[in-house]
């Protein structure tokens, strides 16, 4: 489990959840009174984005556009919060105010899509004149009332009343981060705009619909906690990112584990199974097999659990993400070899730069770079999930095998270069079928990202490019000049308007 | 009336053998040759006993299976591996005799789908053929196929023609490829074992096809190169099996890649990419050479030769040679031609990817945790989805994690006690080590555990929880497993050696 996540964690919250509103009926035998209609209908907007991704498996393409409609709340600062996956790729972002139908454009002016939120602006502030911005609830209970808000196509609100069902560090969308999120009981009407549904509680935001399922009338919501830390971490003009510390933990259940590791207590402490290496916890002295026993100056449960103020037992996850920003130092008690220590550990953002398969590429073209028909790219979880849902199975396992042990197998920062396929011609043929091969050197030069390659083709060996792989045929040779010759042919026959490209940033 | 009945069946008779002389000499010569098979031709009933993967210390789920076979020279009874595998019981019918004799297994050959069979009782062979073998039929060729295939209950012949002659794979051990014959006769269970008969001869053995539902009309049989060499390899009494080279290629159609090497035109070959250490080839062909000529056969740009007029691939030297033989390569190296030899052997590492039959499965069961090595026997029984297992084994051979681990041990189940409760995310990972030795085969794992210790701590291959086994709880939750779970057997470290399950 990634610091958080954890199966065992979240089934157990789940199980007591449910407990605890069994138990709140039958005592009480009471339903709290409904959530009032809310009023500043006018500060939500409605969003109709139209989005272009790329194709991976032709990177130099996009695939046919796609629209998506949702909501946007105005928050602070003239904000208006969507959820991240309302507006990734976006090229076009229309806002209409429901009650008066008036239309503006609007642009992405920062996006998280770890937590699965961005801000949008409207071209034309004067939109925004005079409304008044939704304020946040930042806290919650098992048994709140909320109610989300709703448009019809002709703009008249619809409310529907939910109820939380439990409290819990989640998994997000990429599957790559777990923040804190609501599970609230509700039957959602069928209109077109599900992306960003407003959920309210005594005039507050206390979140945004993230996922639904209509089937079990589970909505997941992303509290008014997390967005308050997207949009504080925004305040200084620069977007740092959550900060993680950057473990991976599994619960010390089994007591022959716990009085192997020595821990004398019954309920105490986690195993430190992973470090990702270059992050906080790698630097400032964690170590897979420690046992965690404390954060600051929250007792971590054999769960991975503690007591939070707000919302009660939630996993130690939401103290390294959300509760603090990068660059915060948290203390660790810490067991190893059965003594008691303290670590101080910095809570760094870990930047997608430093994956060396990035988890998602959106919003910026893949990259790609095509010699002589072999078509160079670096491996990317986007890349894989061109294999469609059942990608872990699908996909060429080797690839799959180097995206799941990443921080092992490469340095951070470093990058999996993969020639991904081949444009048939004169020059490669006999290559033909090779693809899905990572890229280990070429003439000489070890490949660690993808800008190695043509420098390393720009130094052809006696005038043959020398190109080895990770796996069978090992190593291929081609001709300088033919791979040369080659490229204008290439570009025309293929009817390709770059052969390379590379995001400067 | 009862009279009427046999005459009409007279009269039935008579008018197909009158038909038969007024029609053609062929439809005669068929005649004949259906009798002459017909009494060749053996029904195969045979009671096996599969292994259980998933409980390995039971004998295993009990089964009845039907084939075909026919009789060869030497008294013997020629049929398919997969109808006798794990045979416990057989007996063979012959078409108008009531008696059933039951039968043995002789030879068995999984990595070919070939078997021989004997009887002990020698009246069995009264009045029986014997039939001969030919030689590799033409393109669109006619074929009969002969054998007891489901539909009823006496002999049945189709008769094809010959649509294919290529290399493909028997899907019996679900690795090996050697030469078959796609032939469009309508083959059905029950047909597996049967002759496939051209010119009164032998051309095959029906052995695997498609259902309906994918392809029609497409059988397969075994044709006579590949049913010669199980002949010829058990002549010692003993089969061995085929031999491989063990070695990659790639092809030389490139032009760069052939500047590179300094090729001249009219040199042809392929050029190795990787070498099997633990495979013949080891220490003779090293990776950048050219294979120009295999015996005396130029090899073609993409790895043919032409061998008896067939363009075939070069690896059909091999298939017909045996262990301890030698082929002999034509290479460039570095710019030098030179002849080498390579004796040849099997290639253990592989024997991970076949499917196994005939041996009761090896594992180990310590307090609750079941240890097996990895096979493809194993990844059936438990439909293996983790990534982490799945991609050791993939690239067992590839990336030579045989050379660190002969074999690849896997928590493969558990039995549910006290002892093990908090173990379940576990299973199906590789063992790594226990109590710090490293686990290279499934003797290590039982040795590991015969040690005297406070403690067992089992770790695993990858981030995971190590498994804390304290020695004085391991008695009375053994006691407890055992009887819970009707465990007969703990453990089956098998013939000794590390390289076969």
């Amino acid at each position: 489990m990634i610091e958080s996540i954890g199966i065992t964690i979240r089934w157990q919250t789940a199980f007591r959840a449910s407990m605890a509103a069994f138990a709140f009926l039958i005592v009480v035998g009471n339903v709290p009174a409904f959530e009032r209609i809310p009023r500043n209908l006018g500060s939500i907007f409605r969003v109709a984005v139209t989005s272009q991704r790329y194709d991976f498996f032709r990177p130099w393409d996009k695939r046919n556009p796609s629209s998506k409609e949702g909501l946007g709340i105005l928050v602070r600062n003239n904000r208006i919060l969507v959820t991240a996956r309302l507006v990734a790729d976006a090229t076009y972002i229309e806002l209409e105010a429901p009650a008066t139908g008036e239309k503006v454009l609007g642009s992405v002016e920062a996006i998280d899509h770890l937590a699965d939120l961005a801000v949008i602006k409207p071209e034309d502030s004067r939109f925004m004149w005079r409304l008044k911005p939704w304020r946040l609830q930042k806290k919650a209970k098992l048994d709140d009332q909320l109610k989300a808000i709703q448009f019809e196509g002709n703009g008249t609100p619809i409310f529907t009343d939910g109820e939380i069902k439990s409290i819990e560090v989640a998994g997000y969308p990429h599957g790559e981060s777990s923040f804190l999120v609501y599970r609230v009981d509700i039957s959602l009407a069928q209109t077109g705009s599900s992306f960003t549904v407003p959920f309210v509680k005594r005039g507050k935001l206390a979140g945004v619909l993230m996922e639904y399922s209509r089937n079990s009338r589970n909505a997941v919501l992303i509290p008014g906690v997390v967005i308050d830390h997207f949009l504080t971490d925004l305040e200084d003009g620069h977007y740092d990112g959550f900060p993680r510390a950057g473990f991976e933990f599994s619960p010390l259940e089994d007591p022959q584990l716990r009085r192997f590791v020595g821990i004398d207590d019954n309920d105490s402490g986690v195993y430190i199974t992973a470090v990702i290496p270059g992050s906080g916890a790698d630097i400032d002295g964690l170590k897979p097999g420690d046992v965690l026993l404390a954060i600051d100056q929250y007792a971590i449960d054999k769960y991975g659990q503690y007591n939070d103020k707000d919302f009660g037992r939630i996993s130690l996850a939401h103290l390294t993400t959300t509760h603090a920003f990068a660059g915060n130092l948290r203390n660790f008690k810490i067991l190893r070899d059965g003594q008691m220590s303290f670590l101080t550990v910095h809570m760094n953002h870990i930047s997608l730069r430093d994956y060396p398969s990035a988890p998602f590429v959106i919003d910026e073209p893949p990259e790609y770079f095509i010699a002589g028909g072999l078509v160079f790219q670096e491996l990317s979880r986007q890349y894989l999930k061109e294999w469609g849902g059942n990608w872990a199975s699908n996909a060429p396992r080797r690839l799959v095998y180097y995206d799941r042990h990443q921080w092992d197998l490469f340095e951070p920062g470093s990058r999996i270069v993969i020639l991904s396929q081949i444009l048939p011609s004169g020059s490669n043929i006999g290559y033909e079928d090779l693809r899905y091969l990572p890229v280990t050197e070429v003439n000489g030069v070890k490949v660690r990202r993808l800008k190695d390659i043509p420098r390393a083709l720009s130094i052809p060996i006696d005038g043959f490019h020398h190109i080895v792989f990770a796996e069978n045929p090992k190593k291929i040779y081609l001709e300088a000049t033919a791979l040369e010759a080659e490229n204008a042919v290439i570009k025309e026959r293929f009817g390709l308007t770059n052969l390379l490209r590379f995001n400067d940033n | 009336m009862r009279f009427f009945g046999a005459s009409k069946l007279n009269c039935y008779l008579k008018a197909a053998v009158i038909l038969g002389i007024v029609l053609t000499a062929v439809t005669v010569s068929v005649g004949i040759e259906a009798e002459r098979v017909r009494k060749a031709l053996v029904r195969i009933v045979v009671t096996s006993q599969t292994p259980d993967y998933r409980a390995p210390w039971k004998p295993g789920r009990i089964r009845r299976g039907v084939g075909s076979g026919f009789v060869i020279a030497g008294r013997r009874i020629m049929t398919n591996a997969h109808i006798v595998s794990n045979f416990k019981f057989m007996t063979l019918d012959k078409d108008g005799d009531p008696r059933k004799y039951p039968a043995r297994v002789l030879h068995v050959a999984h990595d070919c789908d070939l078997a021989l069979l004997e009887v002990a009782d020698p009246s069995f062979f009264d009045g029986t053929e014997t039939l001969e073998f030919g030689g590799i039929p033409e393109l669109h060729s006619t074929v009969a196929t002969y054998g007891y295939p489901i539909g009823g209950d006496r002999m049945s012949v189709t008769r094809g023609v010959v649509s294919r002659v290529e290399f493909r794979s028997y899907s019996h051990s679900g690795l090996d490829s050697h030469l078959t014959v796609q032939i469009d006769a309508a083959i059905n269970p029950g047909n597996s074992g049967g002759p496939v008969v051209q010119d009164g001869n032998v051309i095959g053995v029906v052995f695997q096809g498609y259902s309906g539902a994918i392809a029609q009309n497409t059988g397969y049989m075994i044709p006579v190169p590949v049913i010669s060499r199980f002949l010829h390899d058990i002549n010692d009494q003993k089969y061995d099996g085929y031999v491989e080279l063990a070695v990659n290629y790639i092809n030389l159609l490139n032009p760069s890649y052939r500047n590179y090497l300094s090729l001249a035109p009219d040199l042809t070959g392929v050029s190795v990419t990787s070498v099997l250490e633990a495979g013949s080839a080891a220490g003779v062909i090293y990776p950048c050479d050219v294979l120009l000529k295999i015996d005396g056969h130029p090899i073609t740009n993409d790895g043919h030769i032409s061998l008896d007029g067939k363009y075939v691939q070069m690896e059909e030297i091999v298939e017909r040679k045996y262990h301890g033989d030698t082929v002999t390569f034509s290479i460039l190296r570095e710019r030098q031609h030179l002849d080498v030899d390579v004796t040849l052997k099997a290639a253990w590492p592989y024997t991970i990817f076949t499917q196994k039959y005939d041996l009761q499965p090896r594992f180990v069961l310590f307090a609750g945790l079941l240890f097996q090595p990895m096979s493809r026997n194993l990844i059936n029984a438990y439909k293996a989805s983790d990534l982490d297992l799945l991609y050791h084994y993939n690239v067992f051979v590839t990336d030579e994690i045989y050379r660190e681990r002969p074999e690849i041990i896997v928590l493969s189940d558990i039995l549910p006690d006290p002892i093990n409760a908090y173990f379940e995310s576990l299973k199906m990972s590789m063992v790594d080590e226990i109590n710090g030795v490293t686990i290279r085969t499934l003797k290590d794992v039982a040795r590991a555990f015969s040690e005297p210790a406070d403690r067992f701590i089992v770790r695993m291959v990858g981030d995971r929880l190590p498994i804390v086994l304290e020695a004085d709880r391991i008695p009375v939750a053994r006691e407890r497993i055992l009887k819970q779970y009707q465990v007969t057997r703990e453990q089956h470290l098998g013939d000794g050696t590390a390289r076969y399950d």
